[in-house]
């Protein structure tokens, strides 16, 4: 279970009984794990897109060119951009996913990360204060969710101007119910454990309480929901761009291209394949990196990342 | 008559938890002190009321379910009750520490040892980071870890069972504090280990001064460190007074009993006497005496009226010892003293 090291010493033994221990820095044990080193490059590239994508390809995301219609990836005939093939317009593909990343990622990531802190804080008091103020939590976050969060969306969006922060603050709020939900449950559990009646006998406040003791422990848990949420909000955004009432064209998200391409599946499959991928494997990555990141943080997990792999 | 208060008084405390059906009298008017400085031990079987009667000392009692339905509890002159969770805080920790039963699900299983130390000295705004580091690993060589310093950073999981306990004295005791209460510190340690914890403990009281509150079902244990032994039978303190006293001649048929069926090793061919039947049901006690269903000397007296509480001799802060029984083994009075 735990290193030979940690063997109570008889009473007197020197310490040299005690093995030091090494800790190997975080980016050796990320290339431990072959998955979760992918993950992360394939976000640092993503990251890259983000940063200067439509600054470098731009301008050929939006040249038309109504000769290469539909062309068809696997070709470099008509240069590197069409490696993907071109939409019904002639567009490249490849410079048209690098372009739409900025604003996929940056709607989703600023959505779940929103819902993720104040659903999540929503959810550790309503555990952990309970009484009036925790089921007042619970019963809002329980209408938010019996209410289709679709309808919700389009019903906001269709009052409110439908500009990206708009979007953004509405794909948060219907996907709120799910952390205040998990937060709660998980705070229910951890205030009974004997660590947090310790802290109390020592003199520890609320607020110490759930920042030092709770809050690390449900943290992780809601960082693993992130990354699933990660995905359904890419796709809430695609449904509500394809409304018309998400982002609006000439901008491009990854979800509006599916959607977009749709219309074409039986005569250019790749139109909506490659964004559909760009979607998955992003939400993938993030999956992967998260299991990685919550294995390296917990303390009695991180041995399975430095322990040698069987067979070198 | 100038005897100083005692640092811990427990007047009459009676707790209830209501469980929507029922009313479970886990403590039906506990008595008992402790005077500065010294040892005193809450003997009892499971169930008998003693953790929930530390629980209401250190205010860590859910409530609800649970309810403080009457008593007092005063430290240093101070009503516990009645203290504001403000003031408390300052008082929890500070002047009264705790060690609980089970180390391990006492410690917080991310953050290492060394940490959760320091945080002890944090939460009380005491001294700066690098000082609260230093003090941490000066508590953890105190408290018997060896190579402390480059034991501060390693996690719970990675200390046994016995320098876990460790680990919680020293955060118990990080502060000075004048009362320490130990809820079965050792029951789930083994014997050689529940030597050195007890050891450990009783160094550090007399080193410091402190007293302190022993709470446990183990009679070698209560007979070994505690000045005053105080037994507790469904909620209530049947009979307390002087460790040696008490154990060498009982005057409640309950201690009697405990101390029978425990091995004394003497001789092979003493049986050991099991306390036949359970302890009652704390949502349905008994009428009279609550220990008459399973008392050997109980008579009629027993079964209809409660009985009354017998008291002798003056010691430090209070009666010398004291028996609730219609009918004690002992002659309290006869006895010098």
């Amino acid at each position: 279970m735990s290193p030979p090291a940690a063997l109570d010493s008889a009473p007197g033994a020197g310490p040299e009984s005690v093995a030091i221990r090494r800790r190997l820095p975080l980016w050796r044990l990320l290339a431990r794990d072959r998955f979760a080193l992918l993950a992360c490059l394939w976000l640092l590239l993503l990251l890259l897109c983000v940063a200067v994508g439509p600054e470098l390809l731009g301008k050929s995301a939006t040249t038309l060119d109504l000769r290469a219609r539909n062309t068809p990836p696997g070709t470099l005939d008509r240069g590197w951009l069409t490696i993907l093939g071109t939409d019904a317009l002639g567009r490249s593909m490849l410079a048209r996913l690098v372009v739409a990343a900025r604003n996929t990622l940056l709607v989703a990531v600023s959505a779940v990360i929103i819902a993720l802190v104040v659903g999540g804080l929503l959810g550790m008091i309503a555990g952990y204060v309970g009484g009036r103020t925790g089921n007042l939590i619970m019963r809002a976050s329980d209408v938010l969710q019996s209410f289709p969060s679709l309808l919700t969306a389009v019903v906001v969006l269709y009052v409110l101007e439908p500009r990206v922060a708009n979007l953004v603050l509405v794909l948060a709020v219907t996907r709120l119910p799910v952390y205040v939900r998990v937060a709660r449950a998980e705070v229910l559990e951890i205030r009974e454990r004997l660590f947090v009646q310790a802290s109390r006998a020592l003199g520890g406040g609320r607020r110490h309480i759930l920042r030092r003791h709770i809050a690390p422990i449900v943290v992780p848990t809601l960082l693993t929901i992130l990354t699933v949420e990660f995905a359904v909000v890419m796709l809430a955004e695609s449904s509500l761009s394809f409304l018309g009432i998400g982002i609006q064209p000439p901008e491009i998200t990854w979800g509006l291209m599916v959607a977009q391409g749709r219309n074409h599946l039986s005569v250019a499959w790749w139109l909506a394949f490659f964004p559909g991928l760009a979607i998955m494997l992003a939400a993938m990555s993030a999956n992967l990196l998260s299991s990685w990141l919550r294995t390296v943080s917990d303390p009695t997990q991180r041995w399975r990342l430095e322990a040698p792999r069987k067979g070198g | 008559m100038s005897t100083p208060p005692p640092l811990l008084l427990v007047r009459d405390l009676r707790v209830e938890f209501h469980t929507g059906l029922e009313v479970v009298h886990a403590v039906n008017g506990a008595t008992f002190r402790i005077p500065a400085g010294e040892t005193a031990a809450l003997l009892g079987e499971s169930g008998c009321g003693k953790s929930v009667t530390a629980a209401s000392i250190m205010r860590l009692l859910p409530q609800p379910p649970a309810r403080i339905a009457g008593g007092a509890i005063h430290f240093d002159g101070e009503d516990v009750l009645a203290m504001s969770p403000r003031d408390w805080r300052r008082v929890a920790g500070r002047r009264i520490g705790m060690v609980f039963q089970d180390a391990l699900s006492s410690l917080n299983p991310v953050f290492s040892v060394g940490w959760q130390i320091a945080e002890t000295f944090r939460v009380h705004g005491v001294g700066t980071v690098a000082g609260r580091r230093a003090r941490a690993i000066d508590l953890l060589d105190r408290v018997g870890i060896p190579a402390a310093s480059r034991r501060y950073g390693d996690y719970p999981h990675q200390f046994s069972g016995g320098m876990r306990q460790r680990v919680m004295i020293a955060m118990a005791v990080a502060l000075g504090p004048r009362l320490l209460i130990a809820d079965e510190p050792t029951t789930a340690l083994d014997v050689t280990i529940q030597a050195q914890i007890m050891d450990l403990l009783e160094g550090l009281r007399a080193e410091s001064g402190m007293a302190m509150l022993l709470i446990t079902h183990d009679l070698g244990v209560v007979s070994e460190v505690a000045a005053r032994v105080a037994v507790m039978y469904a909620g209530r303190v049947v009979e307390s007074g002087p460790t040696a006293e008490v154990l060498r001649s009982p005057a409640h048929p309950y201690t009697l009993a405990l101390l029978r069926s425990v091995p004394t090793g003497r001789s092979r061919a003493q049986k050991l006497r099991p306390i036949l039947g359970s302890p009652p049901d704390l949502a349905h006690m008994p009428r009279g005496c609550a220990f008459h269903p399973r008392c050997e000397f109980a008579r009629d007296e027993c079964l209809h009226a409660a009985p009354p509480s017998h008291a002798a001799g003056s010691g430090n802060a209070g009666p010398r010892r004291t028996v609730e029984c219609h009918f004690p083994l002992e002659s309290l009075h006869d006895r010098p003293g």
